[in-house]
């Protein structure tokens, strides 16, 4: 009896796919004596691949190394690397929408072909798993590159005990955000805040990307024939920077600004957490990867005093949540990449995911999201969940010209945003700039 | 006499107030490196730090010591190499009389003066075609050719100092260009070839562009180790701090040995001390 | 004879063919890649586009020439703050040179110098850190001035890197002039207490026409770093915020390097190299001229 509540108990904890449990052993190959070395971007994820990780080692005998980079340095060190033929690193964390710029360097051994030629299991994979928005970024001139394992979803993150003594509900619509955030900055009662809301402000990229991030919520679009379900969204490339959209929602921006904390100017990603880890601001828009760091004794001081909300949205549009996140690309000059794949195979697969988010990691696979432990540990999963399968994925486009494209637009955002130009004239230039950029590869007439 | 030292002390105040400016900075970072993460930012200020918390160091140094090795390697490197080349050099510009003399040594000059960034993508794709890129080997080649028409100048205007009667009393005798380059320029120079040596040292373990460009994983140096940790990750300011102090303590070092031709050096020759 | 002039071309030839491959060549390469359209990632797909990056960079990008106009603004200004606070500091370490402390004290004042760029942006971009940086507590504390975001707004972001760009030079400018100001013969300073002239005649009548050359001397050499100035910007303020520090430097390295446009940034690369030549043409020619001048004193 005590036998079959046992069994019923750890069935019901197993999310499905991982019932068949894989033979890892049977899987992968022996590696032993080489030295895999995996290149991934520093975000708080890291930890848990370097500790799950051995595992793999056990099985396999190939030791693993785990190097981290900032951001722009990741991005330009790997595509540098790996277009030249450079084969430092066997296993490429790459952020998904510098696909088509990786694929373009001839850098990546698509795992279509890879799978194909072993004749992998493909329940191993698990491919349906994955969520779709999230999917389709490792996916490129049609076919399956890389395997997705860390999905990032964007969720409103506010303090539940602050709104709680105002009396208010999360904010909806980009009104409500204002509104609150006004009501928060330099209020008396709460001396400890600094401001009421923070965003990515900082030049290049991570202003670039807040623009994304926000326009489709904003009622506008970034081209022309990129809106969420569109069936081909690269169809129409021509610029919609500059629309009254695009404007109205740069000058909301520049409006919020004044209830943002000082220095708000140079933000990205770790400053804007940082605020709110610190408990310095009421909300901010922040990727999900971040959300288990803000129950982190050793750094946070709103454990407890957190909720998280779907993403914002102008008085009619509605609300779609950025995606975003990391697939694990093999670097096709690898003189390991065999060894390589089994990495992927083994990491990306629905139960090492499983075991990788329970890390603190963030939760990617159906499976996962289902999964009644990691929505205990990490109780914001229902929301996230939601939000990942209202998100649209060409949020940023993830051509070639990716990274240019989007550097060029935040150093216009933030010239708008640090006063240097006005809100017009700043899309103005980025949309000159950008179409001029995109007709230089013939993407536009 | 009253008035004079009154004067004295009042400039003495003045030096010693430009100097705090110059050297505050610095000791606040060293203080830092002695603190933990909420130590270093904490407000109000500790000033003064418990000097027996190594972490930082203890942490940094297991994550980066084998850039610090490639750090000197490369500077040595090129420091020995970059003598090797520019000694003879100078020392030919300065005794051979030949045609067009002042025009190689304005030309040699002038590259020096030529910003590194032009050269960088150029000398990428050499590289790429030698199989080089991400090598020790590149970075002190190209660290080397920067470098090489300062310490030409530099040297040259040491072996200026040298008497030329000891010069043609020694051709006279019969002795060979290369033994008097190598038994009397050199001996009686060794003080300027120093200061040339140190000079070469200091500008390769400083470089930060060229190594930006060229490595990749195995030949990082120092400095690309620091700026790594300032890319918008996470600041682990701790860390940086010291990072920062070891990166920090050669080039001090160096210039307090330098300083008596601290002038002369950073003039190129031009001015003596 | 003949072993002679073997001899002689052995001593100088390996360096001058060392440069021309490493350092002359290179900058031949910029000129021709500038002609294309190219990119890092794929280089065997280049096509030959003539005079147009340089067409879109002079007169389509406002990036490119506030890129220019900033690299000068720098230059000039942290130039002219070294001169006038160096030539001070030069003058009050003249006046105390017999003292034996004011060796030290000179000594730890040039340390600055050379010390890695990177480390000097470092140490900035801690103290300067708006809300929890030293330089906001004092300021809040003995002042009273709210801080603010010194590397993120464009016009406190421009002062931050010239001040700290000036912080870096002032002492080179310091013992520069102080090398000069031992070159003033003894006697004009004598002639001039007897003549009962002020601080401000001996300045202007003496002092400065004797040290002019050493002055125009380092006010060239900082003009040529400064041209190249991209460590303190990488670490500090990448640019921004805007495009508030953009300078040439930056702009060409990250042209090339994070967007891969090979062609634009050699074409940016090559005009640096233009105004390099001309600065350094001026430059060697001073060098030459103080050069003869020292020998004679």
């Amino acid at each position: 009896m005590l036998k079959k509540i046992l069994l019923i108990c750890s069935l019901s904890l197993l999310p499905m796919n991982s019932l068949l449990a894989v033979d890892w052993s049977k899987e992968l190959g022996d590696h032993s004596g080489v030295d895999l070395k995996v290149q991934s971007i520093m975000d708080p994820y890291i930890d848990a691949v370097k500790e799950i990780s051995p595992t793999f080692t056990s099985v396999t005998g190939a030791s693993v190394t785990v190097e981290g980079f900032g951001y722009d340095g990741l991005h330009e060190k790997q595509i540098v690397a790996c277009s030249q033929g450079d084969s430092s690193y066997d296993v490429l964390f790459v952020d998904g929408i510098w696909i088509g710029e990786f694929v373009e360097g001839d850098c990546i051994a698509p795992v279509e072909d890879l799978w194909t030629e072993e004749g992998t299991d493909m329940s191993v994979i698990a491919w349906d798993d994955y969520i779709s928005s999230f999917a389709g970024q490792a996916i490129w001139d049609g076919k399956k590159q890389c395997l997705p394992f860390g999905g990032y979803w964007h969720m409103l993150h506010y303090r539940t005990d602050l709104f709680e003594a105002e009396g208010l509900e999360p904010p909806e619509t980009f009104d409500d955000v204002l509104a609150a955030a006004k009501l928060f900055k330099d209020n008396p009662k709460y001396p400890e805040l600094e401001g009421g809301y923070a965003m990515n402000m900082a030049r290049g990229s991570a202003a670039g990307q807040q623009f994304y991030e926000w326009i489709y919520s904003a009622g506008g679009k970034p081209w022309e024939s990129n809106y969420p379900g569109s069936p081909d969204a690269y169809a129409d490339q021509r610029g919609l920077y500059n629309s009254a959209e695009s404007v109205a929602f740069i000058e909301w921006m520049q409006e919020m600004i004044n209830y943002m904390p000082p220095g708000v100017e140079q933000y990205a990603w770790d400053e804007r957490a940082k605020a709110f880890t610190q408990g310095k601001v009421a909300m901010i828009n922040n990727w999900s990867v971040r959300t288990p760091l803000f129950n982190d004794p050793e750094i946070s001081k709103v454990i407890g005093k957190f909720d998280v909300a779907l993403f914002p949205h102008a008085e009619g549009a509605s609300s779609v949540p950025p995606v975003g996140g990391w697939i694990a690309c093999v670097n096709k000059h690898s003189k390991n990449i065999d060894a390589a794949w089994d990495y992927l195979k083994w990491f990306a697969s629905p139960e090492v995911h499983r075991e990788w988010v329970l890390t603190g990691a963030p939760p990617s696979r159906h499976s996962a999201m289902n999964d009644p432990q990691i929505n205990a540990e990490q109780p914001w999963t229902p929301v996230l969940y939601e939000s990942s399968l209202r998100a649209w994925q060409e949020l940023r486009p993830r051509h070639a010209l990716t990274f240019e494209v989007i550097e060029t637009l935040g150093i216009e955002v933030n010239k708008a945003l640090t006063g240097e130009a006005s809100a017009q004239d700043a899309m103005d230039a980025a949309n000159k700039k950008i179409d001029r950029l995109l007709k230089s590869e013939g993407y536009i007439d | 006499m009253r008035t004079s030292a009154r004067k004295n002390i009042i400039l003495l105040a003045f030096a010693i107030f430009f100097m705090l400016i110059f050297i505050l900075p610095n000791l606040w970072m060293l203080f830092g490196s002695f603190k933990d993460q909420n130590a270093m930012f904490s407000l109000p200020p500790i000033w003064i730090p418990d000097f027996t918390y190594l972490k930082n160091f203890t942490i940094m140094l297991s994550q980066s010591y084998m850039y610090l090795i490639n750090s000197l390697i490369v500077t040595i490197g090129s420091t020995i190499v970059t003598l090797i080349f520019s000694l003879p050099t100078a020392f030919g510009l300065t005794f051979f009389i030949f045609r067009g003399q002042n025009f190689l040594a304005d030309w040699i000059l002038s590259t020096r003066m030529l910003p590194p960034v032009a050269a960088a993508v150029p000398l990428f794709i050499l590289f790429k075609y030698l199989n080089l890129l991400d090598s020790l080997f590149a970075l002190i080649i190209v660290y080397t050719a920067f470098n090489i028409p300062f310490a030409v100048w530099v040297s040259a205007s040491f072996f200026r100092r040298i008497p030329m009667d000891l010069i043609e009393a020694s051709r006279i005798e019969g002795a060979s260009w290369f033994d008097i380059f190598l038994k009397i320029a050199v001996p009686l120079s060794k003080g300027g070839i120093a200061t040339v040596a140190i000079f070469v040292f200091i500008f390769s373990w400083n470089e930060l562009l060229i190594a930006l460009f060229f490595t990749v994983s195995d030949a990082r140096t120092f400095p690309i180790f620091i700026s790594a940790q300032v890319s918008q990750a996470q600041i682990i300011w701790g860390n940086v701090a010291a990072a920062t102090v070891i990166q920090s303590i050669p080039p001090i070092l160096l210039t307090i040995f330098l300083q008596k031709n601290i002038v002369s050096g950073l003039t190129l020759g031009a001015v003596k001390n | 004879m003949n072993r002679e002039k073997i001899e002689k071309t052995l001593f100088i030839l390996p360096t001058c063919l060392f440069l021309l491959a490493i350092s002359i060549f290179p900058f031949i390469y910029s000129v021709y890649l500038s002609a294309f359209q190219a990119k890092l990632t794929k280089m065997h797909r280049k096509f030959f586009i003539g005079w147009e990056n340089y067409q879109i960079l002079l007169f389509e990008d406002d990036v490119f020439l506030t890129a220019i106009q900033n690299t000068f603004t720098i230059a000039f200004s942290s130039i002219t703050i070294e001169i006038i606070l160096g030539f001070i500091m030069a003058k009050i370490f003249f006046e105390i040179r017999h003292l034996k402390i004011s060796n030290a004290i000179r000594t730890i004042s040039i340390l600055p110098i050379m010390l890695t760029p990177l480390c000097v942006g470092l140490v900035f971009l801690y103290i300067l850190n708006p809300t929890l940086g030293i330089f906001s507590y004092i300021v809040e504390t003995f002042f009273g001035l709210e801080p603010i975001a010194y590397l993120g707004q464009p016009i406190p972001a421009k002062i931050s890197i010239i001040c700290i760009n000036s912080w870096q030079w002032t002492p080179f400018m310091m013992i520069l002039l102080l090398a000069g100001l031992m070159t003033v013969p003894s006697e004009q300073y004598e002639a001039a207490k007897i003549d009962g002239a002020n601080w401000y005649h001996v300045m202007t009548k003496i002092e400065i026409p004797s040290i002019l050359s050493f002055m125009l001397l380092g006010i060239v050499l900082r003009l040529i770093e400064c041209i190249r100035l991209f460590d303190i910007i990488y670490v500090t303020t990448r640019g921004g915020p805007g495009i508030a520090t953009e300078v040439m430097a930056y702009f060409t390295y990250r042209t090339e390097f994070r967007s891969f446009q090979i062609g634009t940034g050699s074409a940016s690369a090559v005009i640096i190299l233009i105004i390099s030549i001309i600065v350094t043409t001026i430059a060697v020619t001073l060098l030459r001229r103080v050069e003869r001048n020292a020998d004679f004193s």
